[in-house]
């Protein structure tokens, strides 16, 4: 594979594309009409328009993305993560076309698609799931029993949703019936698919997912976890590798859990296994994600591993240059997504220009980002601007370095998440590893947040103003500007 | 040093500083604009990035505060009200100009915009439209299509 | 030296206090400001240096000696203004009324004098009761040495006058005769005799206000050049003028940074309206002109029919004069001529550039013009323009008709350039009076005379109602498209930079006044 597609955009593409030039690979960047100056598609060695800015008329029309790959002779289609990545038909068609797909075979992304069918999938393999029904229900009668059987609380998630969408908690018996039905028609039009199932509720849960490598030679190994509980609206926006809370035997557990996941659907290429942990470090399966994650840098700083570049190698039909044993963590990774959302208005879009954009720099720091100073941020898609990320010795130092690269990273025109994000880094719950994905309900707010920067309001104050009373000491004199007066007149 | 009582604004939050409780402000200058401050046992280092005589940008521990500083003075005239701008209240509409009536475009009790079209007036040979001033409510006209003004003759009454 | 040091102290606490906190309360509950806080909104933070703050009153009559007060009623000192060195005299209504002695003039004089020493502007701050009428003929004097020294100064440095309060008798000659008087809307009057004397002599009963309120004299008498909301707007005001202006006339204006673009501006194209008897807004040429949000009209309220003020082209000042055709016409008349001249001089005795915008159709007719000597008076803004020998250049939009063409900056009478938008008429008169005169025989004697002065009028429009007999001969130097007239005059007014004149010498012309 000499020339490889991204069907892609932003920070992702970016960084795909950088890895293949590493490689010797040519690449093509795909566009539409808002990302003619991305820096994907200043960076690619050939760029193709495939229409207007709403995704459905460009990144998401799988036969104009084929078509570019074809014209340009690309060998090779890597989807990155949204868009098409998860789409078994456009796995399908890309193969069928004679183009390598860079990601697992379309069969595995079906079945890992549904989360239904990913729990029938695994039944087999001895992987512990979340106490629940892995059918869809949609008798009430039925549904009532089953819940007391697993006991309240309990959670209806629509089969064919993700990213935290088509999510109901129901506390007790009595608001069950009008719970499902409301959840029904929801995922009905939000999905298209009104099935949904029950689990167990699982209280203070972690969310806590495996990275897996695949080949086309039967080897599967697991490139540890990563912890991403740190989330709101069931986003995640911290995440960081390895756990503070697992010991290497639950580590070990979870892994192979994850191998055999992976093994379950003939998985090849990178994915993800994610997993719930509760207070009792007990792990239960939720689902897998058949692509490259947003968050898989950190694993990338801990184990020393580029993961695109295994992807494609895997694409390319080679067998994993490593195994289990030579695996080894080695430090603490830690990312903070920076997205365009004003964290003081409930993380609402914040949309604009980036009137300043400067990057922090350093040992140690890593900014996968898609922008540059005085671009605008596009209302069409994702808001997400960079992946701040940062690697330390320890824990602790990986945590300070954010906080100091968060400090030097200067954004102006739009508010982002990096004012969250230090805040987290400094919270004690934070520091010490006990938290959960009750993070941000807990602990964050407009409130808390100013009541902590009020210290620092009357600081700036008393600071300022002695500057201002010292400065206004000094003698001020008239700038002589340029004057023919006493020429003319002397 | 003026003794005084200033109120500071950091961005938007307005604080109340008097230059007693700046003495007290235990902070040592580290050159550059730059200092180190201890309150409440806890550490900040504070740094003044940008100052146009009472506006300041201030960095304290990594945060950038936009500040404004208003002296007894500034304060003053704020409570005087001299600084707001006073609103365009419509008076009687007159004539410009000595001229005749061409036409009329509005009528008693009609509420209009500003820039509505009141009054057409034809004089030297010129047309002349007369425009609203800005929101008003029409009372009374005193006029009628033909009729001949003078300069600063009342045309239209506004409510 | 603690005890000598605490005396001066108090003093100066005292001399700071004025009237003492009555007063100054008083003048607060009047929406006004005292003298040093309208001197320290006015000059920037910490450059201000009094003058004569201890100074004393000297008289000994009425039982004067027992009312002293420090500074004597005004506050004078140097400072800068925006980086610009100026200086500034406040009258503190806190003491006696503001009210004018032998010493507050004394203190005036000084100020004015170290101004002409050193070539920078004056800004005098009035708000006094009159002449102390203790002083008897010493505050007259006062008065007539202030006067003196502003008709000294007069052209060499800028003098501006805001009246913030009463300003009455004798006292409103020296902002007469000062280059821009600003009044503040409702808290101050100027008249040479009050309501009360006026009652007493001609019976009339009219309020202070009526007789000589801001609003007045913006409108009536063109006696004030600018009115301010309040004290704060005032001194705005006064800070945006004095951007406009040189520090004396030796020298020009600094200039405000500017990034030349294409400078075209497309909105010029349709001000002009197809019908030659619709009125536009002659405002609207002058902002597709100057640089954005520069235009600072002076007389605003003032025969609105001219229209006049500051601006800026390319980050340098010039002056404008425009014709406004949405007010009577863009006529010329008694009030606009004064008001188009005394600002022309102005803009002559210092170095800013003038440019003249055109479209006149002629001279207001009337027994109400004539028998106010519309022949004069109208001969002071020919006069005034013809004088000046700053850069000039003219543009005409319109009508230019018979002597008001050749008042309105022809080139004859030393023009530099003068441009025409390809919608000038440029004619002796209007087609139609002109052909029912050229053509008088033929009309009586056609069968129907009012198509045949319709046909003739189309034939002489076609002949002279445009800008090419004047181009043929030269008197225009270019006809240009309305949306290129910026950059034509950004280039003009940078080649004029270094213009010098030659006039015959004389001691001073005599403008018909």
């Amino acid at each position: 594979m000499r020339k490889i597609l991204v069907a892609n955009r932003g920070e992702i593409a970016l960084r795909i594309m950088r890895t293949a030039r590493k490689m010797g690979i040519q690449t093509v960047a795909v566009y539409s009409d808002v990302d003619r100056h991305a820096p994907h598609v200043k960076f690619a060695d050939e760029a193709v328009h495939i229409g207007p800015a709403p995704s459905s008329e460009s990144y998401l029309v799988m036969d104009k993305i084929i078509q570019a790959a074809k014209d340009t002779g690309a060998e090779g289609i890597h989807p990155g993560y949204g868009f098409l990545s998860e789409n078994g038909e456009f796995a399908q068609k890309v193969t069928r076309s004679d183009i390598t797909f860079i990601g697992p075979r379309p069969h595995a992304i079906e079945v890992m698609g549904n989360k239904l069918a990913a729990k029938e999938a695994v039944k087999a393999y001895d992987i512990p799931m979340v106490p629940g029904v892995d059918k869809a229900i949609s008798d009430v009668t039925l549904a009532q029993k089953i819940a007391d059987e697993i006991g309240y609380p309990i959670l209806i998630k629509a089969a064919a949703g993700g990213g935290g969408k088509g999510m109901r908690i129901v506390d007790q018996s009595a608001s069950l019936k009008e719970q499902m039905e409301r959840a029904i028609s929801e995922a009905q039009s939000a999905f298209g698919d009104g099935s949904v199932f029950i689990e167990k509720y699982v209280g203070s849960p972690r969310h806590i997912e495996i990275q897996v490598l695949a080949d086309t030679h039967g080897n599967v190994v697991y490139l540890f976890e990563r912890e991403c509980s740190v989330q709101r609206r069931h986003q995640k926006v911290v995440e960081e590798a390895p756990s503070a809370v697992l010991t290497p035997e639950i580590r070990k557990n979870m892994g192979e859990a994850a191998v055999r996941v992976a093994e379950a659907c003939d998985y090849v290429g990178a994915g993800t296994v994610e997993f719930l942990l509760d207070e009792n470090k007990n792990f239960y399966f939720l689902e897998m994600n058949t692509r490259l994650q947003v968050e898989h840098p950190v694993s990338e700083l801990i184990t020393g591993i580029d993961l695109v570049e295994q992807q494609i190698k895997v694409a390319r039909g080679e067998k994993l240059s490593f195994t289990q044993e030579d695996l080894k963590i080695q430090g603490h990774a830690l990312e903070i997504r920076v997205y365009a959302e004003d964290p003081m208005e409930d993380f609402l879009p914040s949309i604009g220009t980036l009137s300043t954009y400067k990057r922090p720099e350093g040992e140690g720091i890593r900014l996968d980002d898609g922008f540059e100073e005085g671009m605008e941020v596009p209302i069409y898609y994702d808001p997400m601007i960079a992946k701040l990320i940062t690697y330390g010795a320890s824990r602790d130092e990986a945590i300070q370095k954010m906080i100091s690269a968060i400090d030097n990273y200067h954004i102006e025109g739009i508010e982002t998440t990096l004012s969250f994000g230090k805040y987290v880094c400094q919270h004690p719950a934070f520091i010490s590893g006990d938290f959960d994905t009750h993070f941000v309900k807990k602990y964050w707010s407009k409130e808390i947040y100013d009541e902590g920067l009020k210290a620092e309001k009357q600081i700036a104050a008393r600071i300022a103003l002695h500057h201002y009373l010292e400065s206004q000491k000094k003698v001020v004199v008239a700038n002589t500007l340029e004057s023919n007066w006493k020429t003319n007149r002397s | 040093m003026p003794m005084g009582h200033y109120l500071v604004t950091v961005s938007d939050t307005p604080i109340e500083v008097n230059t007693d409780t700046l003495d007290q402000l235990d902070a040592i200058s580290q050159g550059n604009n730059s200092y180190h401050v201890i309150a409440d046992q806890k550490a900040y280092r504070a740094k003044v990035l940008d100052a146009k005589g009472k506006q300041l940008s201030v960095n304290v521990n990594g945060n950038l505060y936009e500040v404004t500083i208003a002296d007894a003075n500034d304060q003053m005239v704020k409570a005087m009200g001299l600084l707001e701008a006073s609103a365009q209240k419509i008076n009687d509409v007159q004539a410009p100009m000595p001229g005749l009536i061409v036409s009329i475009k509005v009528s008693p009790g009609q509420t209009n915009a500003k820039d509505d079209k009141l009054i057409e007036l034809s004089a030297m040979k010129m047309e002349n439209l007369n425009h609203a001033a800005g929101e008003g409510v029409v009372k009374s006209i005193h006029v009628k299509e033909g009729d001949a003004v003078d300069k600063g003759q009342v045309i239209i009454e506004m409510e | 030296m603690g005890k000598e040091k605490e005396v001066l102290f108090e003093k100066l606490e005292q001399a700071k206090l004025g009237g003492g906190p009555e007063r100054i309360e008083k003048q607060h509950a009047k929406g006004k400001l005292t003298a040093r806080e309208r001197v320290h909104f006015l000059m920037d933070e910490g450059s201000f240096e009094e003058q004569g703050i201890l100074v004393t009153h000297r008289t000994k009559d009425f039982g004067m000696e027992n009312q002293m007060f420090y500074g004597d009623g005004v506050v004078t000192g140097f400072g800068t203004v925006n980086g610009r060195k100026v200086c500034v005299f406040a009258q503190d209504f806190t003491v006696f009324g503001g009210a004018l002695s032998e010493t507050h003039a004394e203190k005036i004089c000084k100020i004015m004098d170290l101004a002409l020493k050193i070539g920078v502007p004056v800004i005098g701050l009035n708000d006094s009761g009159g002449a102390r009428i203790q002083e008897g003929v010493r505050s007259l004097g006062g008065y007539a040495d202030i006067f003196h020294r502003n008709v000294q100064s007069s052209g060499v440095v800028p003098q501006i006058s805001a009246i913030m309060g009463p300003c009455a008798g004798g006292a409103v000659y020296s902002p007469a005769m000062t280059d821009f008087t600003i009044m503040v809307e409702n808290s101050s009057y100027m008249f040479v005799t009050g309501p009360n004397v006026v009652k007493t002599v001609t019976n009339e009963e009219v309020t202070a206000e009526e007789l000589g309120g801001a609003m007045t004299h913006a409108t009536k008498s063109g006696v004030t050049h600018f009115t301010a909301m309040n004290d704060v707007d005032c001194i705005n005001q006064i800070k945006r003028l004095l951007s406009y202006l040189p520090q004396n006339c030796e020298d020009i204006t600094p200039s405000m940074p500017f990034d030349l673009g294409t400078e075209e501006r497309l909105d010029l194209e349709t001000v002009v309206p197809e019908n030659a008897n619709q009125p536009y807004d002659i405002k609207k040429v002058v902002d597709g002109i100057l640089d954005t949000d520069s235009f600072y009209e002076v007389h605003k309220d003032y025969a609105e029919n001219l229209v006049v003020g500051f601006g800026r082209i390319a980050g340098k000042s010039v002056g404008i004069v425009a014709n406004q055709p949405m007010v009577l016409a863009g006529v010329l008349d008694v009030e606009s001529s004064k008001k188009g001249a005394r600002f022309t001089r102005f803009c002559d005795c210092f170095n800013i550039p003038l440019l003249v915008l055109v479209d006149v159709p002629g001279f207001l007719p009337g027994t109400d013009q004539e028998w106010n000597g519309i022949i004069t008076n109208g001969a002071k803004l020919l006069y005034a323009l013809s004088e000046a020998t700053v850069p000039k250049v003219t543009v005409i939009t319109r009508k230019a008709y018979g002597g008001a063409y050749d008042v309105m900056n022809s080139k004859h009478i030393g023009a530099d350039f003068n441009f025409a938008w390809p919608t000038a008429e440029i004619a002796v008169m209007g087609a139609k009076g002109a052909s029912e005169i050229i053509f008088r025989k033929e009309i009586q004697s056609a069968d129907n005379p009012e198509a045949k002065l319709k046909e003739k009028e189309a034939e002489y429009a076609d002949l002279f109602a445009n800008p090419y007999s004047a181009a043929q001969r030269g008197f225009i130097d270019e006809v240009i498209e309305p949306k290129n007239t910026r950059r034509k005059l950004i280039k003009a007014f940078s080649i004029l930079e270094n213009k010098v004149v030659e006039t015959p010498k004389k001691k001073h012309g005599n403008i018909p006044l």
